[in-house]
C-alpha cells in the first residue's frame, strides 16, 4: 500500500517545478518509425495487467514501461503510444538487488513518486494496469484496485480510457492474476487476505467477453460526437492468451531442497534454517513458491517446510506457499480452459492470438530460464528473460511476445510490420 | 456604472450585434463600409464617396457633398474546424452569424466637414461543441467592441485636406472555459511544499468538473486621425491612425458551476493532510467543498484588461482609366502590444496569465471600381492579410491564420438621394497547426504544444445605403 505522505516529501524535489507543466500534448510517447499501416494502426491500445504495464522486479516506471512488448509493438507499427509514464525511481521502484531486496533509489514497497508532468494525457494507449484480473477491465473499482488503478486510469475503467483513443486496433492480454495469485499462495480457494482463489472459467469467459463486447461495442456506439467526425472505429486487435502459472519462475521444484547449496541459500533469504519436514520427499513434484521464504523472514510462517497439505495438522504448512501435483492440474486445466475460449474468441471477432506457454515453456527448456533461481546472484536469479520478483518478464521475454505478437499480426492481416531489431527498451 | 450603461444602450441601438466572427488581423474587423469593403478594404488612399471614410480617413469627408448618411449591416458566417492529431477526430467551430453594423452621418460645407459615426474595428467570436477537447482554453470566446467617433474635417489647401476625432470606445468581453481537474491542485499537499495535480495522480488531461465564465465591460477612449491630397487630377493618396484603446475591465464577473465526473476512487487514497478517502468514494463528493461559498470555484469578481491595438493605414489610388478607380492600400496593426491577458479574481479562484506574444502584422489591400452606365458601380478587390498570432498562439480562443480575402460588389443608385452597396467577400486561408491547450510558460515551444490543425473560413455579405442630400 502506498502512503500519500510519505511519497508526497519523497516526490517534492523531483516534482516542485514540473507539476504544473503537465499537459495534453508532450505526453510520454514512444517515438515510432514510419507507420506501417496508418490506418489499422492509427489508434492502437493495449489493455492488461501488469506485464503489459511493464511491471517487472515487483515495481513500475518510466524504463520499465517503455520495455512493455505492447511499446514495442506500437514502435515497430510506427504508431503513436502513449503511457502513463511513473516518476523514477518508480511506483513502487523495482527491486535492484535481489539477495538484499534492495530497491532502486532505496525506496521501499510503499513508496510512489507518481506519474510525470508529462504523462498527463487524454488520449493513453497503453491502458494495463498491474493486478488487473479479466473483472477489472470493464470496471473502475474492483477487489483487485489498487492505487496503480488510479494513478494509471483515474477513475475510469480500462476500456472506457481505451475509447479515449478512439482505437482503431487493441490488444488484450488479461487473465493471469485470474491464476497467478492463487498458485503465488499456493491457496487455490478465496481465502481473505491471502488468495482470490482461482477465477472459475464460467465467470472468467463471462468477464473476458464482457472486455471485448464492451471494447466493440464501445468503438462503435461512441460515433461521432455532434460536429465532430472520428476516424473508422475498431479495425482489428490481439488477444494473448493466459500463462500457465505453474510455470512461473518464482515456483520451484520442493525436490531443489535437497541440494544441500539451494537450501543454504533459501535459508539465508528466509532468515533462519528451515526445516524440510516428512511430507516433503526425494520424488515430490510439488512446487514452492519463493514468497515462503519472505513468509518466514517476517514470522508469518513457522521456520518448517512441507510438501503436502496437513504437514503440520491444522495449519496451512505444507499447503500455503504450496502448490502440490493436485493444484498444479487444477490451474493447467483452468488455464488451458480459459485460452481455449480466448482463442475461439479470436477467430470469432476476427482477432489474431497469441499463445504465450510456447515462449515461456521454450525459455525453461533451453535453460535461459533456470529451473530453480540462481540464488547466487544478487540481479538474475531468474535468469536473463525474467525480473528479480521472479513473475514479470523483462525486456529480452517482452521482445519474444512482441516479435510473436507481430508474426500473428502479419499472419492474421497480411500485414508487413517487421519482427526483427525490435528495441530493448522504446525510445 | 451609469456611463456604461448609457454606452451598452447605445451599443444595443446602433449595433444590434456588435460582435463578429471573422478577422482582419487578430482580432480586428475590417468590415465597416460596404463599399470598402468591395474594394479589398483599400479605403484609405482612395475612399469611397459615403461617410466611412470618417473610419477610413477621417480627412476625406470634406469630399463628401452637403449631409451624407451611411448605415449597414454586414452578415459573417464563419467556417472552421480542428483536426486533433492523436484521434483524427474534427470538431468544428460552431458559431453563429453574426451581424456587425455601422452607421455614419457627415455634414459637409465648404472647407469643412463634421461628421459622427458608429463602427465595429474589433470584435471576436468563437465557439465550439460543448465536449471539445479545446474547451478547457475556450468554449466560448466573445470580444464586443463599438467605436463611437466624431470627426471634424478640413481642406487645408485645394486638393488637400486633414481630419479626425475623439473616439470613445464601448466593450464587452466573454469566456466561458471548462476547467479541467487534471491541472488542479490536490488539496493540503501544497501545504508539504509541492503542488501535486490530481493529474499527477492519474486523473487524464481534459477531465472536466467545472465550467467557468467571466463576463465584463468597459470604456476606454481614443481617436482617429487622417490625411487626403490629390497629387495629381488622376493621383490620390492618403493615411490614416487610429490610436491604441485601453480596455479594463474591473467590475467582471466569474461564475463557475460543477460538473460531475462520475469517477469513483478505486483503492483507498491516503491525502497528505493525514485524511484517507476510502476506496469507492464518487470523486465529485471530494471536489464539492471548491463550490461551497468561500471556495476556489464559488462566483467571485475578476479583472482582465485588454489593449485595442493602434492601427494604421496608407494607400494611394489612381483614376486615369476611363470610368476607372485603382486603389492599394497597406495597412499596419500594432499587435505586438498584445502580449498577455491577465484575469485576476477577486476570490480564491487561482488568476490566469494567457500568454499571447502577438507581433506586429501587416495587411496588403487593392481595389478596382468600374462606373457602369446609369450610375452603377461594379467592384472588386483581394488583399492578403497577414497573421499577428505566432505558431505557438493559434488556439482554440482565436485559430488566426494568414488569408487571402477575394470581394466582389455593387453600388446600385435606388433615387438621386440614395444608394445600394451590396458585396460579397470569401475568406480563404491554407489552415495552420495550433493547440489546444494553455501555453504556461514561455519555454514551451509550438512543436510541444501544438497537436492539431485548424482550417479557417468565411463568407461576408455585406449590405448599406448611402444618402446625401
Amino acid at each position: 500500500m502506498f502512503r500519500l505522505s510519505t511519497i508526497v516529501r519523497t516526490a517534492t524535489a523531483v516534482l516542485a517545478v514540473a507539476a504544473l507543466a503537465g499537459c495534453d500534448d508532450s505526453p510520454e510517447l514512444v517515438n515510432a518509425p514510419p507507420p506501417v499501416n496508418p490506418e489499422l494502426f492509427a489508434s492502437y491500445v493495449a489493455l492488461g495487467n501488469s506485464i503489459t504495464a511493464g511491471f517487472q522486479s515487483a515495481g513500475i516506471n518510466d524504463s520499465t514501461q517503455r520495455e512493455s512488448y505492447a511499446a514495442m509493438f506500437a514502435f515497430q507499427v510506427g504508431t503513436r503510444f502513449a503511457i502513463p509514464a511513473l516518476a523514477e525511481p518508480g511506483c513502487p521502484p523495482p527491486i535492484d538487488n535481489f539477495q538484499l531486496q534492495t530497491r532502486l533509489g532505496g525506496g521501499n514497497g510503499s513508496t510512489c513518486f507518481f506519474r510525470t508532468p508529462n504523462s498527463v494525457t487524454q488520449v493513453l494507449n497503453n491502458v494495463a494496469v498491474p493486478g488487473a484480473t479479466a473483472a477489472d477491465p470493464t470496471s473502475s473499482a474492483t477487489s483487485a484496485s489498487n492505487q496503480l488503478t488510479l494513478f494509471i486510469l483515474g477513475g475510469e475503467s480500462q476500456v472506457e480510457r481505451a475509447l479515449d483513443a478512439r482505437p482503431t486496433f487493441a490488444s488484450v492480454w488479461i487473465g493471469n492474476n485470474d491464476v497467478l495469485e492463487a498458485a503465488i499462495s499456493g491457496l487455490l480457494t478465496p481465502t481473505p487476505g491471502v488468495s482470490r482463489g482461482v477465477t472459475p472459467v464460467n465467470t472468467f469467459t463471462a468477464e473476458y467477453d464482457k472486455t471485448i463486447d464492451a471494447l466493440l461495442q464501445g468503438a462503435d456506439a461512441a460515433g461521432d460526437p455532434p460536429g465532430a467526425h472520428a476516424r473508422s472505429h475498431l479495425q482489428g486487435g490481439v488477444l494473448i492468451g493466459v500463462v500457465d502459472v505453474t510455470n512461473a519462475p518464482i515456483l520451484f521444484p520442493a525436490v531443489a531442497l535437497f541440494n544441500a547449496q539451494f537450501k543454504a541459500g533459501f535459508d539465508i533469504a528466509a532468515g533462519e534454517t528451515t526445516t524440510l519436514l516428512p511430507s516433503c520427499t526425494v520424488t515430490t513434484t510439488s512446487l514452492i513458491s519463493f514468497q515462503l521464504a519472505a513468509a518466514i523472514r517476517s514470522g508469518d510462517h513457522p521456520p518448517v517446510i512441507g510438501c503436502e497439505p496437513n504437514s503440520v495438522p491444522n495449519t496451512l504448512v505444507g499447503d500455503i506457499f504450496v502448490l502440490d501435483a493436485t493444484e498444479q492440474a487444477t490451474l493447467h486445466s483452468t488455464v488451458a480452459a480459459y485460452n481455449a475460449h480466448i482463442e475461439a474468441l479470436a477467430t470469432e471477432k476476427n482477432f489474431a492470438f497469441v499463445d504465450p506457454n510456447p515462449i515461456l515453456i521454450g525459455l525453461r527448456t533451453s535453460g535461459d530460464i533456470p529451473a530453480v533461481p540462481n540464488l547466487a546472484s544478487a540481479t538474475e536469479p531468474f535468469g536473463a528473460f525474467v525480473s528479480l520478483d521472479g513473475v514479470h518478464p523483462r525486456a529480452p521475454a517482452h521482445q519474444l511476445v512482441a516479435k510473436a505478437m507481430i508474426d500473428a499480426v502479419n499472419t492474421k492481416y497480411g500485414t508487413n510490420i517487421p519482427d526483427t531489431d525490435i528495441p530493448r527498451i522504446v525510445p | 456604472m451609469q456611463r456604461r450603461l448609457v454606452l451598452g444602450t447605445l451599443t444595443a441601438m446602433v449595433c444590434v450585434a456588435g460582435a463578429s466572427g471573422v478577422r482582419a488581423q487578430g482580432f480586428g474587423l475590417n468590415e465597416i463600409g460596404t463599399c470598402a469593403v468591395a474594394r479589398g478594404h483599400s479605403g484609405t488612399g482612395a475612399p469611397c464617396r459615403d461617410a466611412s471614410v470618417i473610419y477610413w480617413n477621417p480627412a476625406a469627408a470634406t469630399l463628401l457633398p452637403g449631409f451624407s448618411m451611411y448605415v449597414g449591416v454586414a452578415a459573417i458566417d464563419l467556417g472552421g474546424s480542428f483536426t486533433h492529431d492523436s484521434t483524427g477526430r474534427v470538431d468544428d467551430n460552431t458559431v453563429a452569424t453574426r451581424w456587425p453594423l455601422h452607421l455614419f452621418m457627415n455634414y459637409a460645407r465648404g472647407r469643412w466637414a463634421f461628421g459622427a459615426g458608429a463602427y465595429v474595428p474589433y470584435g471576436l467570436t468563437t465557439q465550439w461543441n460543448a465536449d471539445f477537447p479545446g474547451r478547457f482554453v475556450a468554449q466560448r470566446a466573445s470580444l464586443t467592441s463599438v467605436y463611437f467617433q466624431g470627426n471634424v474635417a478640413y481642406a487645408f489647401a485645394p486638393g488637400w485636406s486633414v481630419g479626425g476625432g475623439p473616439v470613445v470606445g464601448y466593450s464587452q468581453v466573454s469566456l466561458r472555459q471548462s476547467i479541467d481537474l487534471s491541472q488542479q491542485i490536490v488539496p493540503g499537499s501544497a501545504a508539504l511544499g509541492t503542488p501535486i495535480t490530481f493529474g499527477l495522480l492519474g486523473i487524464p488531461f481534459g477531465t472536466e468538473f467545472a465550467r467557468g465564465a467571466i463576463e465584463g465591460s468597459d470604456v476606454a477612449y481614443g481617436f482617429n486621425v487622417g490625411i487626403h491630397g490629390q497629387i495629381t487630377p488622376t493621383i490620390e493618396v492618403g493615411a490614416r491612425y487610429l490610436s491604441k484603446l485601453e480596455f479594463s475591465y474591473d467590475d467582471a464577473k466569474a461564475t463557475f458551476e460543477q460538473v460531475a465526473t462520475a469517477r469513483v476512487i478505486p483503492a483507498p487514497l491516503p491525502l497528505p493532510t493525514g485524511d484517507t478517502i476510502p476506496a469507492g468514494t464518487p470523486l465529485d463528493a471530494v471536489l464539492a467543498a471548491q463550490f461551497a461559498p468561500g471556495g476556489p470555484l464559488s462566483n467571485q469578481g475578476a479583472s482582465t484588461s485588454i489593449h485595442h491595438p493602434a492601427q494604421a493605414e496608407v494607400g494611394i489610388g489612381y483614376s486615369g482609366l476611363p470610368r476607372t478607380k485603382l486603389s492599394f492600400d497597406v495597412a499596419w496593426v500594432d499587435w505586438s502590444a498584445f502580449k498577455e491577458l491577465d484575469i485576476n479574481f477577486a476570490g480564491a479562484a487561482p488568476d490566469q496569465r494567457l500568454i499571447q506574444d502577438y507581433e506586429d502584422s501587416w495587411s496588403f489591400r487593392s481595389g478596382i471600381e468600374y462606373a457602369f452606365p446609369r450610375q452603377i458601380m461594379g467592384r472588386a478587390g483581394f488583399n492578403f492579410v497577414q497573421t499577428p498570432v505566432p505558431d505557438v498562439t493559434v488556439s482554440p480562443i482565436l485559430p488566426d491564420m494568414d488569408r487571402y480575402n477575394l470581394t466582389l460588389g455593387v453600388g446600385v443608385p435606388v433615387t438621386d438621394h440614395l444608394s445600394l452597396d451590396a458585396t460579397y467577400l470569401r475568406v480563404e486561408s491554407q489552415g495552420r497547426r495550433g493547440r489546444i491547450v494553455e501555453r504556461t510558460s514561455r519555454a514551451q515551444t509550438a512543436a510541444e504544444l501544438n497537436s492539431g490543425f485548424y482550417t479557417l473560413d468565411a463568407n461576408v455579405w455585406s449590405f448599406s445605403l448611402n444618402a446625401h442630400f
